[in-house]
């Protein structure tokens, strides 16, 4: 059944519009402020990045308030504003060696280089509503900050340090498994060409770092579950900041600004071995805008289980996993079945009352 | 950390007074009015260094000339005041006879030791989340 273009209704969209703006506001409640949103829903605000696939804080804070917090809403409004925009450069490769790390850890290894770092993390909270949210004031703030703030004593700082990450060290002592020689390394943009399958590397990972976090974790749990291969250990979890840089007119590389990333190794065992007759591992790749573990940790999962194409199970099946975790396009599909169809439904309901009648 | 590192993360507040303070007496010619634009950000995975397209980040760029030389400003985010002013500070660091050199160099300097100081307590703020969990059996 398909929808038909219809015509009219403008001023009843046009109310509808400004109800759903009137629900919004009706309680007159103080107007959520930008700045409020990018700080204090960081990680929503890293979602709509990923998913819309525009770093843009402050943008992504407003499609959230426009979108009443509907961040699938809001990432397709991010989308869809990327389009007015020219795209003037494309970034020296970010080099994720380089970020400020605000956390990394590792649940394949106890003792990694520089220790394991938590960084501001949910997972070992309690999960208990926490009901003094409720009444925080500009006070209390205040007085969480500067409790904060006396933690530290500033007149003993240690320097910044950076580590080699734990992969580098499995690397060295070479029980990585190499990619396959003959495997697809053009480097596509998935924006600007038609994705076709079976997809280049690059494509994929480009359509795993936009798509939606939960389909893509659905995706990740089916295989770890066992309708799939792949139950991998996180090597190393990173989230930080990284630089990024462009090259100007006069062919210098000049700094533009820094994005908050996070980065997943995933290991797997295969059941390949090195000369010395160590098994290798091999390595999933995820990363994403934002703070947001459980899509890098999927996106890894799945990189492994798409370098291994097998159409009986659902994670390794290129085009299932990349065209059913694009968020965007799957809730535009979904929502169009809300359009007119009376047409084409009409003529359905003609076939069955005449078949009816027919067997009467 | 470099001038540009400087420029794009210092307070914008801080750099629009500094630019107010040394504009008075340049020419100052705007070549692009700072505009909103993207970058495609290029990344590679950390082993086999296969690259892919992360995203796009949404920028602001501006050119101008300063008595006649070109400067390019460059940052992220919606932020005419600051490419503007990144764009003024280019030019002039990149004449041979730089009116303003001792000016601008102390600015940054003044900036970069601030964002510094920032940046390390908040690292030691982070690194009091180091972790050492104990296997079961031992003490």
């Amino acid at each position: 059944m398909g929808y038909f273009a219809v015509k009219g209704g403008a001023d009843a969209i046009q109310n509808s519009l400004e109800l759903l703006d009137f629900y919004r506001l009706k309680n007159a409640t103080s107007p959520l402020e930008i700045n409020q949103i990018v700080s204090q829903l960081r990680i929503a605000v890293g979602k709509i990045m990923s998913e819309g696939s525009l770093y843009a804080p402050e943008y992504a804070a407003i499609a959230i308030k426009q979108a009443e917090g509907d961040l699938l809403e809001a990432a397709f409004i991010i989308r869809a504003f990327r389009t007015t925009l020219e795209r003037r450069f494309v970034s020296e490769t970010l080099n994720t060696r380089e970020m400020f790390v605000r956390r990394k850890i590792s649940a394949s290894f106890r003792e990694i280089p520089g220790g394991q770092i938590l960084g501001p993390s949910m997972d070992y909270s309690q999960r208990i509503l926490d009901v003094k949210k409720a009444i925080e004031t500009k006070d209390t703030i205040d007085q969480i900050l500067k409790a904060f703030d006396d933690k530290i004593d500033k007149e003993k700082l240690a320097a910044i340090t950076q580590h080699d990450k734990v992969i580098d060290l499995l690397n060295k002592d070479g029980l990585i498994q190499k990619a396959n020689t003959d495997e697809d390394r053009r480097l596509t943009d998935i924006t600007r060409e038609a994705i076709r399958f079976p997809a280049p590397r690059s494509a994929r990972l480009q359509m795993m770092t936009r798509s939606e976090t939960g389909a893509l974790m659905s995706m990740g749990y089916s295989s770890m579950r066992g309708f799939g291969s792949v139950h991998p250990t996180v090597g190393e979890l990173r989230y930080g900041s990284v630089p990024v840089r462009i090259k100007d007119p006069r062919g210098r590389i000049r700094y533009i600004g820094a994005v908050e990333v996070t980065e997943a190794e995933m290991i797997t065992g295969t059941k390949k071995h090195n000369d010395k007759g160590a098994a290798l591992f091999s390595i999933g790749y995820g990363l994403c805008f934002g703070q947001n573990d459980t899509k890098v940790i999927c996106m890894g999962i799945l990189d492994t289980t798409l370098r291994n194409p097998d159409t009986n199970m659902p994670a390794n099946d290129q085009e299932f996993v990349l065209y059913h975790s694009e968020g965007i396009e799957a809730m535009g599909f979904t929502n169009h079945l809300k359009l007119p169809h009376y047409v084409t439904f009409q003529s359905s309901l003609n076939n069955v009352r005449e078949a009816v009648e027919r067997n009467k | 950390m470099n001038n540009d590192e400087v420029l794009t993360e210092c307070p914008n507040d801080n750099l629009v007074q500094f630019i107010t303070d040394i504009e008075i007496g340049l020419d100052i010619q705007m070549v692009i009015a700072p505009k909103l634009c993207m970058t495609m950000v290029q990344a590679e995975d950390s082993i086999d260094f296969q690259p892919f397209y992360l995203g796009e980040v949404l920028i602001t760029e501006c050119q101008v000339t300063v008595n006649g030389e070109l400067g390019y400003g460059y940052c992220m985010g919606d932020a005419p005041q600051r490419a503007y002013s990144i764009a003024i500070i280019d030019a002039l660091l990149h004449m041979t006879q730089n009116p303003l050199q001792t000016e601008i160099h102390l600015f940054i300097d003044k900036e970069k030791a601030i964002l510094t100081k920032s940046r390390i307590e908040e690292y030691n703020q982070i690194l009091k989340t180091k972790v050492d969990f104990k296997i079961m059996e031992q003490d």
